[in-house]
């Protein structure tokens, strides 16, 4: 399996569960690394990109497993 | 033409996954009542967001409907305002309704605020929003239809009568087939007995609760299965597991009719036990949701949760042998003081340590302020905007909102108005920054956590090379 850093781990998480962060990455990438105060590499900043075009496809949200996930972690949710 | 064109304002990617429920049944009784309507879900549209002015103004002018209605939550409302008074003179020849849950303690100051809103609607809406658009006159003396009288001094008070939902129309699930939904939305009851003074439900429905008949529910969810076709259900009662007997009958149906389904509840620590946790998972439920909303006994006391941390911590950690949890935990609070925050931390790393059967999820959200609660009306001289703090939570941060070509226009009527604006403000709270800095260390872990879930999965399905 492939080794992942931390830091492109949490951007993941961050963009997954964030729809601002989702729009800044995809408006100015690296502004929205700015936001999200991470420290990457450009090979890790275009892997975050690969990412961002996958999550904007629409294609993860049709898997129960990871929509489970999503969910769980949804931000949005306020009582 | 329809009659009416009615506008669901939400906002939220994930939220987006199920159709909106409330302005469904609206169209339900507004057919029913012979007035023909069409419905706009703004969550479908990726670029719709509290800051979309131009989006909003172009559905607006786009339709032609002599009634035009909102559906809105809190964190809508400054969108709402700016889009109708800059278009307001265009708009003279229609009648303007609003409702929703957003509109809860704020129907007056919203048509001070933007004159060519006609009428607004506090609390449930079915009964009284057709009446509204086909006798106005009648209408406005009902409790929570706000109007203007032939002098245009704003009248109305309260909120409407509590709807017996088994007399309801049944919605008409066809209308949503074929777009981009997830997961099917279903209601069995309304209200929350409980009196949590952070919640805005009190003052939108009071403390009763009402039921829907199970037969009658569950014909809903199968209708609703039917049309659109997927099985993954969120059951969006305030407090599923309220009523034990019920639970348990629901359960059995659910299983005995052996519908397929995976669903997720929310529930109270102190509704929820080991016989009804084997019902519900039995029946597919896949996840609970806990609104913990402290992790101090003295803060959940001060905000009349009727709930210790003692009985919540048991309750989560043996639901993690069932289906996946959520912990949501609200901090910030004007009383909190850092020791309490800091237990409040602490459960909630040792619920993410838990090794049961199912992860628990914890989320910590910072307050957000609503009107019409005990809470704001108590402590509302406290709050604060900060727009660009850097120890506020991403989501709350607005600066980071400061690249949508709307953005100035929707901060000044933020600025203008705490009452209407209330959820982008925060209250006080002693030792903020610390509280802040603690929370987003635990998000970054979390974060990762929540990435590398991901990642992984991608992979498997490889998806992500």
């Amino acid at each position: 399996m492939r080794k992942i850093s931390k830091n492109l781990q949490e951007a993941i998480g961050r963009v997954s569960t964030d729809s601002t962060m989702l729009e800044l990455c995809s408006l100015a990438p690296q502004r929205a690394v700015d936001e999200m105060r991470l420290d990457m590499s450009p090979a890790e900043f275009e892997q975050l990109l690969a990412f961002v075009r996958i999550l904007r496809s629409g294609s993860i949200t049709v898997q129960s497993s990871l929509a489970t996930v999503l969910r769980s972690a949804d931000r949005t949710v306020q009582r | 033409m329809p009659d009416v064109a009615l506008i669901s304002l939400r906002f939220g990617r994930l939220r987006g996954s199920m159709p909106p429920i409330g302005p469904l049944s609206l169209v339900a009784t507004l057919k029913r009542a012979g007035i023909s309507c069409s419905l706009t879900d703004t969550q479908l549209d990726p670029e719709m967001n509290q800051f979309a002015i131009e989006e909003l103004t172009g559905w607006i002018l786009g339709t032609e409907a002599p009634v035009l209605a909102f559906s809105v939550f809190n964190d809508s409302i400054p969108l709402l305002v700016a889009t109708l008074n800059s278009i307001g003179p265009k708009l003279s020849d229609r009648r303007i309704f609003v409702g929703g849950p957003g509109v809860v303690g704020i129907a007056e100051r919203l048509m001070e605020t933007v004159p060519c809103i006609g009428c607004v609607i506090v609390g449930e809406g079915e009964t009284a929003f057709p009446r509204a658009i086909i006798d106005p006159k009648t209408a406005s003396a009902l409790p929570g239809v706000f109007t203007r009288d032939a002098s245009g001094t704003i009248i109305g008070s309260g909120r409407t009568a509590r709807e017996d939902l088994d007399k309801l129309p049944l919605i008409d699930w066809s209308q949503c087939a074929g777009k981009s939904y997830s997961v099917v939305p279903w209601s069995t009851m309304r209200g929350c007995p409980f009196a949590c003074q952070f919640c805005e439900i009190i003052a939108f429905m009071g403390r009763t609760v009402k039921v829907s008949a199970i037969p009658r529910a569950i014909e809903d969810l199968e209708r609703a299965i039917d049309a659109l076709g997927y099985r993954s259900v969120a059951i969006l009662d305030d407090t599923f597991t309220l009523n034990k007997r019920r639970v348990l009958e629901l359960c059995d149906e659910l299983s005995r009719r052996n519908l397929n389904i995976s669903f997720e509840v929310f529930s109270r620590a102190d509704t929820l036990d080991t016989e009804m946790m084997t019902a519900l998972a039995e029946a597919g439920c896949c996840r609970v949701f806990f609104g913990i909303d402290g992790g101090d006994d003295e803060v959940l006391k001060r905000v009349s949760k009727g709930l210790t941390i003692e009985c919540a911590e048991r309750t989560m950690m043996e639901a993690a042998h069932f289906f996946d949890v959520t912990a949501s935990f609200i901090w910030g609070y004007p009383f909190e003081s850092l020791e309490a925050f800091e237990r409040m931390l602490l459960l909630a790393k040792r619920l993410k340590k838990h090794e049961g059967s199912f992860p628990i999820w914890p989320q910590l959200h910072l307050l957000s302020p609503s009107a019409g609660t005990p809470l704001f009306d108590q402590f509302k001289e406290t709050l604060s905007l900060e727009s660009d703090a850097e120890t506020l939570p991403l989501g709350s941060r607005l600066s980071t909102q400061s690249f949508r070509p709307s953005f100035s226009k929707i901060l000044a009527v933020i600025a203008d108005d705490v009452l209407l604006s209330a959820p982008f403000y925060r209250y006080g709270t002693p030792m903020f920054k610390t509280k802040s800095c603690a929370v987003d260390e635990f998000n970054r872990s979390l974060d990762q956590e929540i990435g590398n879930r991901i990642i992984h999965e991608l992979e498997r399905m490889e998806l992500y090379a």
